[in-house]
């Protein structure tokens, strides 16, 4: 891996959203949804992002896409800030990094011709001519494994898997350095999800890219990821190499994380750790340590202050009291 | 989303202004008016004379700040035809032409919302093809035709409607059906389209599956989303309702707006141009800011954003 | 309407099932003459690939196949002794919400992006306890989200779908299925938007109504470890059949089906050793469902088929006690999971 130089770096980043409605004067509560995250996606890197439905993940990519504005903190992209692009540079941002969502149904165009929807973003650029548009889209298609000749179908025409591809493809017909996946598969069957997941890290040692991977399935995120990071409630936990996470995770977030991952076999029962019933929530979060009302090891430090954010191995971090 | 507002607000007055800016300009490049007013056999001296009266011999800076402290005052000067206020003139002929742009639009909406509605949940059916066939045929069929057509079968030939002019009530049904007939084509065609997409859509599947009443499947679930893309569309063909149905108005003798503004065009009368056309803008431009409301009311997703 | 006595162990009946799409390329078979039961007060797995018809399975149960272009074709599909295809569209709409409950696949649309979701569960609660009033509906509804761990639920009912994530749009709309709760649940992969910690406490919910309530579940995943972990028998679909159903123990130990093999070896896992290898996906491309081969639907892609797997399709039968399978050679299945 070469994390060498990042391409990308998160420094801060802080986004709330105001909840209750916009007619009434009244003060209304604010969402925590990310709170001081900070990171960096290496050059050729995949960083893989897990964490509790709800902590703040799918915002974090919106925000990196330029989607929402932050409330506070800074992304820069190869140095510079994205914030403070020029128009030009900004359009530039915009084709360099490309996003995959969760949903191939929902952001696929029904109406419209799959060469046409996967040359998309290649045509707000420039127009193409017909000879090199057909011949562009076949590129593509076989890039993701498709047979070229299927530019002229539909979307509804594909399978979920297929899809799927069709997304990788139209995001990759710019040829960006960053792609933001956003749970790319967990609308797919293991097999697919396995075509999909394969043909990613293919792309990605054939063109360097740099994927920022949020998912659920923590076996795929293990496989195919360099480093994984961990988010909680609106925090980023813990963040370290791959195997060190899976292996020996430092912070108690993690751990029951892992152990809750089903097992595909009906006689080996994971023990379930009870949680606590009251339930944290972005809109109100706990004092001090966000986890510490779900922790098993929680102690009146963890109520008072933050945890730090601190490197406790060789480039493994963990915001964790007890450690 | 006040910020949303206000925003939205300053750029209408924004664009009011140029549409200020753009009427005074064009009309002054369009000949001297005074040339207009002077017997053709007139003198130099005379066609200054009258100039002097319009202030038209200052300067253009001068003109336009006259002409805009006017038309915030709604006075456009006298009409050239009839040396009446402007603004008088076409007061007069307001109230005819609202009341013919409302009863039009709400007539075509309570005609084409149902049929509309009933033909993409009866897609296919016999009624489908009803509604296919009013669409196609209202925006097919000229209103100057339907217009004649409707006078031939019920003035002239049941004698039951006057054949035109405002006088009792009976003479405000074949006026409005046919401004309407053009509105329930475009209508009838885009909340069929509309509802038959959003009837596929997953939260309708889940209504379904939730057992509510198909009435509340179609009308709470997927009418309001249908009715997204349409809004725009309709408000704007109400405007144009209210700045003049010309056509109609022709057809039917109608007192409005529309007739005026031809007679006026037609008699280079300039004052009563600029107050019809700075009408039309700001109700364009009214119209769209309630458009946006509209839309704030309806999208959560753009009201919170 | 009561055609026949209803088993007493038995809640959903399927009887020959088939469902069909007419297409451009021809007559798709997406549900081909289908047989499963569902007893009473179990968890039901349905596995099988993408395509392979398990939600049209759910939806011709629940007669909202998405028209005109889909239709059920034949079958039977009884309730309690009651034909379902067989009632009228007013009959059916009793039953849904109330008796059957679906929890649709795609998390991110099943929710109308206009109404708040306070106003969508008020709705559907309406309908289930139509004796409350609107004090106790909105109490049921904050009980209800909180059954589905979304916290702060009473602020919640106030938001709308877009301003919630991904898996508590999700758990939402399972919330809103299970508010009867109904005596049978279709849940057609109501985890896929959700963590596993999130997930783990889902599944704990539909084991408690399963236990508690003798709540009916067919819970149709791609995930092999939650079958594992929760159902108690298994049925895996492959292009538009059962191709093998038994309890999940014996599936896990000794599948009968080579499909059923080929999906076991492909699931990931934590372990070290293969950590950062790549995954195994099932070779070749599922069958063309418009264009079926008169043998085997997996044999173009099964390494144990031979002649008679490509011209003889192998019925479903009963190869061991409660163990049922569509395979001509269901003993040399076992050795596909050496490799
Ligand atoms: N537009 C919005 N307005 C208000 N709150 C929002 C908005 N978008 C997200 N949130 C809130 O921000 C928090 C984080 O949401 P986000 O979608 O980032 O979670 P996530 O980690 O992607 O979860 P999931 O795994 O369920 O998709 C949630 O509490 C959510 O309700
Ligand atoms: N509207 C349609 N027209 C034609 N064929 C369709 C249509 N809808 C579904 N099908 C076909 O029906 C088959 C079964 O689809 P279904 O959605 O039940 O699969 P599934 O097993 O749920 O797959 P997944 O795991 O991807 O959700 C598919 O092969 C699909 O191509
Ligand atoms: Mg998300
Ligand atoms: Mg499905």
């Amino acid at each position: 891996m070469t994390t060498a130089q990042p391409v990308m770096e998160i420094k801060h980043l802080t986004k709330h959203y105001a909840t209750g409605s916009p007619w009434s004067l009244r003060k209304s509560r604010t969402v925590h949804a990310v709170d001081d995250v900070s990171f960096q996606l290496g050059t050729g890197e995949t960083l893989g992002i897990v964490g509790e439905s709800g902590c703040g993940k799918t915002t974090v990519s919106r925000v990196i896409l330029g989607l929402v504005p932050p409330t506070d903190g800074q992304i820069l992209f190869q140095g510079s800030d994205i914030s403070r692009l020029s128009r030009r540079q900004r359009h530039d941002y915009r084709t360099e990094v490309q996003a995959v969502f969760q949903d191939p149904y929902g952001s696929l165009n029904p109406r419209m011709r799959v060469s046409d929807i996967i040359l998309e973003p290649r045509t707000v650029q420039r127009r193409l001519g017909r000879r090199e548009a057909k011949q562009l889209s076949g590129e593509l298609l076989e890039s993701v494994g498709l047979p070229g000749s299927m530019g002229t179908r539909f979307p509804h025409e594909f399978s979920g898997g297929q899809r799927q591809r069709l997304a990788i493809a139209r995001a990759l017909s710019v040829n960006p350095s960053v792609m933001v996946l956003d749970e790319p598969v967990s609308a797919l069957d293991v097999s697919i999800r396995a075509q999909v997941i394969n043909l990613l890290m293919d792309l990605q040692q054939e063109r360097g890219l740099s994927y920022l991977l949020i998912a659920h399935d923590l076996a795929v995120v293990a496989h195919s990821s360099h480093r994984i990071g961990v988010m909680y409630l609106g925090k980023l936990v813990e963040l370290g190499p791959s195997r060190d996470v899976v292996t020996h995770p430092l912070h108690p977030y993690t751990q029951l994380l892992l152990s809750a991952h089903p097992v595909p076999n009906p006689n080996v029962r994971p023990t379930p750790k009870q949680t606590n019933s009251e339930l944290p929530s972005p809109i109100n979060p706990p004092s001090g340590c966000r986890f510490r009302t779900r922790c098993p090891l929680a102690a009146d430090v963890c109520a008072e202050r933050e945890p730090e954010f601190r490197e406790l191995e060789p480039t493994h971090w963990v915001a964790c009291h007890m450690r | 989303m006040v910020r949303l507002l206000v925003s939205r607000l300053l750029q209408s007055l924004v664009a009011l202004w140029g549409v200020t800016v753009l009427i005074f300009f064009v009309t002054r490049a369009s000949g001297d008016p005074a040339l207009l007013l002077v017997p053709p056999q007139a003198t130099d001296a005379e066609v200054a004379e009258v100039r002097k009266d319009l202030g038209l011999d200052e300067s253009y800076v001068v003109q336009y700040a006259k002409f805009l402290e006017g038309a915030v005052r709604l006075d456009f000067g006298d009409s050239y035809r009839n040396r009446r206020p402007a603004m008088d003139l076409v007061k007069e002929r307001m109230p005819a032409t609202l009341q013919l742009a409302v009863g039009a639009f709400v007539f075509a909406i309570v005609v084409a919302v149902p049929v509309g509605v009933l033909s993409a949940v009866r897609q296919g059916g016999w009624f489908d093809r009803f509604g296919k066939a009013v669409a196609l045929l209202g925006q097919a069929m000229p209103s100057f035709w339907l217009g004649l057509l409707l006078i031939l079968f019920f003035s002239v030939r049941l004698k039951w409607l006057p054949t035109g002019g405002r006088d009792g009530w009976d003479s405000y049904l074949l006026p409005t059906v046919t401004l309407s007939s053009y509105l329930i084509a475009v209508l009838v065609r885009l909340i069929r389209s509309s509802m038959l997409e959003v009837l596929r859509s997953e939260y309708v599947k889940f209504a379904r599956l939730r057992g509510l009443s198909e009435y509340s499947v179609v009308m709470k679930h997927a009418f309001k989303n249908a009715a997204i893309p349409i809004v725009t569309v309709a408000a704007l063909l109400f405007a144009a309702f209210l700045t003049g149905a010309v056509v109609t108005e022709t057809v039917f003798s109608w007192p409005g707006i529309g007739r005026l503004a031809v007679s006026s065009i037609l008699a280079r009368d300039f004052p009563v141009v600029q107050a019809i056309v700075l009408l039309s803008a700001t109700i364009y431009i009214t119209t769209n800011f309630l458009v946006d409301l509209a839309y704030l009311w309806i999208d959560p997703r753009i009201r919170f954003s | 309407m009561t055609d026949v006595e209803a088993r007493p162990n038995v809640a959903l009946e399927i009887d020959d099932l088939t469902t069909v799409f007419r297409s451009r390329h021809g007559v798709v078979r997406a549900v081909d003459g289908v047989s499963l039961e569902v007893r009473k007060g179990e968890m039901l797995g349905v596995v099988g690939e993408s395509g392979s018809g398990k939600s049209m399975l759910c939806l011709s149960i629940m007669r909202l196949v998405p028209g005109p272009a889909g239709r059920i074709e034949s079958g039977r599909v009884r309730l309690g002794g009651v034909d379902l295809l067989r009632l009228t569209e007013a009959e059916m709409r009793q039953y849904r919400g109330r008796r059957i409950a679906m929890i649709l696949q795609d998390p991110l649309m099943s929710l109308n992006p206009v109404y708040s979701i306070g106003n969508q569960i008020n709705e559907s609660l309406r309908i289930v306890h139509p004796g409350a009033g609107a004090k106790e509906r909105v109490q049921k509804a904050i009980e209800l989200l909180r059954s589905v761990r979304i916290p702060e639920p009473k602020d919640r009912l106030k938001a709308f779908p877009h301003q919630l994530s991904g898996g508590m749009r999700q758990r939402v709309c399972a919330a809103i299925a299970l508010s009867g709760p109904p005596e049978l649940l279709l849940a057609d992969e109501p985890t896929t938007a959700l963590d596993v910690t999130t997930q783990a406490e889902f599944l704990r919910l539909l084991r408690d109504l399963r236990d508690d309530l003798g709540v009916s579940i067919v819970l149709v995943t791609h995930d092999l470890g939650i079958v594992a972990q929760n159902c108690d028998r298994v049925a895996v679909m492959y292009g538009g059949r059962i191709v093998e159903e038994a309890p999940v123990r014996r599936v896990y130990s000794g599948p009968r089906h080579p499909y059923t093999a080929l999906l076991l070896r492909s699931v990931p896992s934590l372990e070290t050793q293969t950590l950062g290898s790549r995954l195994i996906p099932v070779d070749g491309t599922p069958p063309d469902l418009s264009q079926l081969p008169s043998g085997c639907r997996f044999a173009p892609r099964c390494p144990l088929a031979d002649a008679r797997c490509h011209a003889e399709y192998p019925p479903i039968t009963e190869i061991e006690s409660d163990h049922h399978s569509a395979c001509w050679k269901p003993g040399e299945v076992a050795s596909l999971l050496e490799v």
